[in-house]
């Protein structure tokens, strides 16, 4: 894959990282050895797959939802607040 | 002990709660040397064992894991206690509310001890990648535990408490299960809720339960499985249930070992062992054939395209605004960028500009979306294969646990372990890690994946198998 200190750097910017010019030939490199590695991927291109089956399901059941246990675990509001408990070593 | 044995005696008074819980705690201490927790919580834990003991002396059920000691890898949400997923960006960060999986669990009288070590937000497979340092292995304190799920595995097998949550995006649970002799299953994508999971891929992630016992994790499944109306991706079906039997009859069973993770050239001494597993399996009555996935060879790529591309999405929202650390400067951007250069490390970075690569213009399609045909490839490739097996079995990593720091400069190797792993994550099937045995001393797992839905077939092979 093409991937030069540039691209390094413009991804960097992309994903709001700051990557030091001392380091980035050697990021490159890194992104080099591993985007070559996943590029095998190209050589799935028009495989055919086979027809997906149905999913056979076995023992499963349909149930309701346990409502009550829910709305017990959420957490309580006041005022607009959600309430939660003491947090440990805070004044 | 195992939880199962541990609830059963509180909830008939001959145990009291809090003198369980203590003995955890105490074994936590003993235990510091393994890295394997972030944090402990024994005013906590203490104060939800007293209450478990007061609903025994009232005659009240406590649950079906009443006293149990539990641990939670720390990017699993719990209200009033700090969560950083290991990383230094999350440093002072505290959880508002309570991941609806723990809520289960703490609703049938689990108690959280304390939350485990990890690599950092998920990413790694060693459990080396933590801002507060690695977690060792405790068969071997010189080997990794394995990862992302490193603290919960080793405090498993530490013996510190009997049931851990882990989470699993291509193997963190199963893996870490794998290289320390425990019991991990990553349930059917949507079984257990991912609220109050801290996101790394989410069309992959799931919170597994790490245990000594096959029964422990049923029990724990069982409990957290279930719709949540805050993940719309949860399943409405039920979990089915099994017969906890150590010799069950397994004629009519067929198990299918596909041949791309059982070449010729790979076979040693780990597929040897599982291998072995197996013939226990074909002792019981069941059938062993062939079957061909041919796009299992493609799965490491597919994985860390679409879980590096959904990562560097997902932890966009780490820029010192709404969660935890911040760089302090005048400029927005710069506050970002310095923010996410100085609180996020090495392998995460590395990721995110993989995945913000595989999802640039003009990349896009060469690589995600092929990942994303690959994967829908392999889907219906390891359905078909299982129309006529009931399950698949292979190794769990196609080695023991290496040593620390063997494979931290090398990233493809480290992403190889994942080898037999990600496949199940990518589909959704579930897949059981079950201990079969040991090579030099170390543990080796075998890993069960059944149809969509059909966790119990996994639980029943893998309790043959382990015997518990």
């Amino acid at each position: 894959m093409p991937v030069d200190t540039d691209t390094v750097r413009e991804m960097a910017s992309l994903a709001r990282l700051s990557i030091p010019d001392d380091r980035l030939e050697g990021v490159a490199a890194d992104m080099r050895t591993i985007l070559d590695f996943m590029g095998e991927i190209s050589n799935w291109e028009g495989s055919p797959a086979p027809a997906a089956p149905a999913t056979r399901r076995r023992t499963d059941t349909e149930h309701e939802p346990d409502g009550r246990a829910l709305i017990e675990a959420a957490a309580d509001v006041d005022a607009g607040e959600v309430v939660v408990p003491p947090i440990k070593g805070a004044s | 002990m195992e939880a199962a044995i541990i609830a059963g005696a509180v909830r008939l008074g001959s145990r009291r709660a809090l003198d369980v819980v203590k003995e955890a705690l105490d074994r936590a201490e003993r235990a510091q040397h393994l890295g394997a927790f972030t944090e402990l919580h024994p005013e906590h834990a203490l104060a939800c064992a007293a209450r478990i003991d007061a609903q025994v002396a009232a005659g009240n059920n406590p649950g079906r894991l009443a006293g149990v000691p539990i641990a939670i890898k720390d990017n699993i949400a719990h209200a009033g206690m700090p969560m950083t997923a290991a990383s230094r960006i999350l440093r002072g960060y505290t959880a508002p509310r309570t991941a609806t999986a723990l809520a289960r669990l703490e609703a049938e009288g689990a108690v959280v001890i304390g939350r485990t070590n990890m690599d950092e937000f998920g990413m790694g497979s060693s459990g080396e990648n933590s801002a507060l340092g690695p977690t060792l292995n405790p068969v071997d304190t010189k080997h990794v535990p394995g990862g992302s799920s490193s603290g919960s595995a080793a405090a498993v097998a530490a013996g510190v408490v009997p049931l851990a949550l882990g989470s699993d995006t291509g193997g963190s649970v199963r893996q870490p299960a794998s290289f320390c002799g425990v019991v991990g299953l990553k349930p059917t994508y949507g079984r257990i809720s991912r609220s109050g999971l801290l996101a790394f891929a989410s069309s992959l992630d799931q919170i597994g339960p790490m245990a000594r016992s096959v029964r422990d994790v049923a029990i724990a499944t069982h409990i957290m499985a279930g719709e949540d109306p805050l993940d719309s991706t949860t399943l409405r079906s039920q979990m089915g249930t099994m017969a906890a039997e150590r010799k069950p009859d397994l004629s009519g069973v067929t198990i299918g070992l596909p041949e791309e993770c059982w070449k010729p050239s790979d076979l040693g001494d780990v597929h040897r062992t599982v291998r072995a597993a197996i013939d226990g399996l074909e002792a019981l009555g069941a059938r062993v054939r062939q079957v061909q996935i041919p796009s299992l060879s493609a799965a490491i790529p597919t994985y860390y395209l679409l879980t590096s591309a959904e990562a560097a999405s997902n932890l966009s929202r780490f820029d010192g605004i709404r969660y935890g650390d911040r760089a302090v400067s005048d400029d927005l951007i710069d506050t970002y960028t310095r923010t996410r250069s100085d609180g996020l490390g090495s392998e995460v970075q590395r990721r995110i500009l993989l995945g913000t690569f595989a999802l640039a213009e003009g990349w896009a399609d060469d690589l995600y979306r092929r990942a994303n045909a690959v994967r829908a490839r392999m889907r219906a490739e390891i359905d078909h294969a299982l129309t006529d097996t009931d399950a698949l079995m292979m190794p769990t990593a196609p080695t023991t646990a290496f040593r620390l720091g063997e494979k931290h400069t090398d990233p493809i190797q480290m992403y190889l372990s994942d080898i037999f792993t990600t496949p199940p994550s990518l589909t959704g099937h579930p897949a059981l890690s079950v201990p079969a045995g040991t090579v030099n001393g170390l543990p080796v797992g075998a890993q069960i994946v059944t149809r969509h839905h059909d966790e119990p077939t996994a639980m029943r092979l893998g309790m043959a198998i382990h015997g518990r």
